[in-house]
């Protein structure tokens, strides 16, 4: 079932970035894109083509000429083709019928032709191919790449993945998928250490086993990572000072979901049990860093556990589209509200899981 | 929700984020005195876990699965939770699985919660909100006067072990485990 094009990866966004990032790629590829928001202006035709300079510091001395900050975007200087007159932008305009020189201009009167109305772009470009579209049709805009997106936090913004990141997430996507299908097609995750390139926990969904329906691959994975963090913890701290009482409920629970983490690992055969080499246990904060590696696409408790416990990235190999929560029934990942954001990434080609 | 109140403050008492639940079971009519049993109770286990999943609701489901076993999920099915605090997306979802409708809680969660504040999980959910939400959120300010024992860095002073990058940590911090 793996192949080569298992390493291509779509990033899942907010259904706002993701129409954007559409726009952008459209737009590359030389396709028709949205046409722009439209706005009135007003420009006029530089007589004299010597006079630019003056002209436009004229402009910027005037603060009827202003233009908003929404509008950076728009040059101020239309060369028109072949050598032909230049415009000048002067204004915004809100009255059609409205010719009249601006305010605090009248002095470059006789420098200008007479001003007329004109449509600009108020939307500002997503890239270069989009900008060069509207200059052609409309007025000069420029691609400004810091105003081409939308604010988001550091964690909801696009992500491109490098080379390595790509063998590395299909390696362990792979891995995931195979865990699952060798056991009855059952969900499946792992919690990967990305630079380490270890595999911290893996789990499989045991609902069934311990009829407890909470047991999701991904719960039991995050249960198994944060007991492992705390078992090396508790006994670096023990070599420090004697465990306290109140530490040996929560060492018994550890050493639980240890046994049962190692009996998985026993029966597939994992060998990275011990130690992680570039895994602290101790400096962890919660899954700080790790990467987490589901069959399929998590439900809402899964996604927002995954969530909780601050993992870096999650990779999902099928969606759930009766119930996922990260792309196909909710984006909880995108909603700005709250306070940690990780990126979701699926194969680029899913395929529907066969049940 | 005076018992889920007790809960918190158990949890308090372990330097926990101050949240706790009852799962209570009602026999007889409703609205007559109708006899009620407390069938599950938790407090968050977040810090002493150091797992971000030990919310209040989720140790008080794995408490009743541990004592009846698979059982749990029908008497869960026929509960009716009381949280100090809006059950979070996590919860929220968990709630949904183990088929308990009947949610009432006492102050919301604007940052995490999955009963309305945030998104809503389950749309067929019963839920009733404010139910001695002042004494929640004193319970909650009581917390956040003191600092969080498991973020990094007091973790970081705990383990003398060199920490990679000591970053600051926001405020902000100690509430991720915010239930």
């Amino acid at each position: 079932m793996p192949d080569a094009n298992d390493d291509d990866f779509r990033q899942v966004l907010s259904r706002e970035h993701e129409a954007l990032e559409k726009r952008r790629r459209r737009a590359a590829a030389g396709l028709e894109t949205a046409p722009p928001k439209l706005r009135l202006a007003l420009c006029a035709t530089l007589l004299d083509k010597r006079d630019t300079g003056i002209l436009l510091r004229a402009l910027r001395e005037t603060p009827s000429c202003a233009l908003p900050e929404d509008l950076a975007h728009l040059r101020r200087i239309f060369k028109t083709p072949n050598d032909g007159p230049v415009k000048l932008l002067l204004c915004c305009s809100e009255n059609p019928n409205d010719c009249t020189l601006p305010q605090g201009l009248e002095a470059m009167r006789d420098k200008l032709g007479d001003p007329e109305v004109i449509e600009i772009p108020e939307s500002t470009p997503v890239s270069y191919e989009e900008a060069r579209s509207w200059t052609m049709r409309y007025w000069p805009v420029n691609f400004i790449k810091s105003r081409a997106g939308l604010s988001l936090k550091p964690g909801l913004q696009v992500l491109d993945l490098t080379q390595s990141d790509r063998v590395q997430a299909g390696k362990y996507l792979r891995q995931v998928t195979a865990l699952s299908a060798s056991h009855q097609g059952k969900d499946a995750a792992l919690i990967v250490e990305p630079n380490a390139d270890v595999v911290v926990a893996k789990s499989l969904d045991t609902t069934t086993e311990e009829g407890h329906p909470l047991r999701h691959a991904a719960m039991n994975c995050i249960n198994s990572t944060c007991a492992r963090i705390l078992q090396t913890r508790l006994s670096k701290q023990a070599d420090a000072v004697p465990s306290p009482a109140s530490a040996a409920g929560s060492r018994k629970r550890a050493k639980l979901d240890e046994e049962k983490h190692d009996s998985l690992a026993k029966e597939t055969g994992d060998l990275e049990n011990d130690d992680f080499p570039g895994f602290d246990p101790v400096n962890t904060y919660l899954c700080t860093g790790l990467d987490a590696y589901l069959s399929m696409e998590p439900c809402p408790m899964c996604a927002m556990a995954l969530l909780h416990s601050r993992v870096r990235r999650v990779f999902y190999a099928s969606p759930n589209p009766r119930r996922g929560a990260l792309g196909s029934c909710a984006r909880i990942h995108c909603h700005e509200q709250l306070n940690h954001h990780f990126q979701v990434f699926t194969c680029a080609d899913p395929k529907p899981k066969e049940s | 929700m005076r018992a889920a109140l007790a809960e918190g403050e158990a949890a308090l008492a372990r330097r926990e984020v101050p949240i706790g639940c009852v799962f209570v079971v009602r026999q007889g009519e409703e609205n007559v005195a109708a006899e009620e049993t407390v069938l599950t109770s938790g407090g968050n286990e977040t810090n002493e876990e150091a797992n971000a999943t030990r919310h209040a609701e989720i140790v008080a489901i794995d408490r009743l699965f541990a004592r009846v076993g698979p059982s749990a999920k029908d008497l869960l099915a026929s509960s009716e939770l009381f949280v100090t605090c809006e059950p979070c997306i996590m919860c929220a979802g968990a709630l949904r699985e183990v088929g308990v409708r009947k949610i009432t809680f006492g102050c919301g969660n604007d940052k995490f919660g999955g009963c309305g504040s945030v998104i809503t999980v389950d749309p067929d959910a019963d839920l009733r909100a404010g139910l001695l939400a002042d004494e929640a959120v004193s319970l909650l300010q009581k917390f956040y006067q003191r600092e969080n024992p498991q973020s990094r860095d007091t973790l970081a002073a705990k383990f003398s072990a060199p920490s990679p990058s000591p970053t600051k940590v926001d405020q902000d911090v100690s509430a991720d485990t915010l239930s």
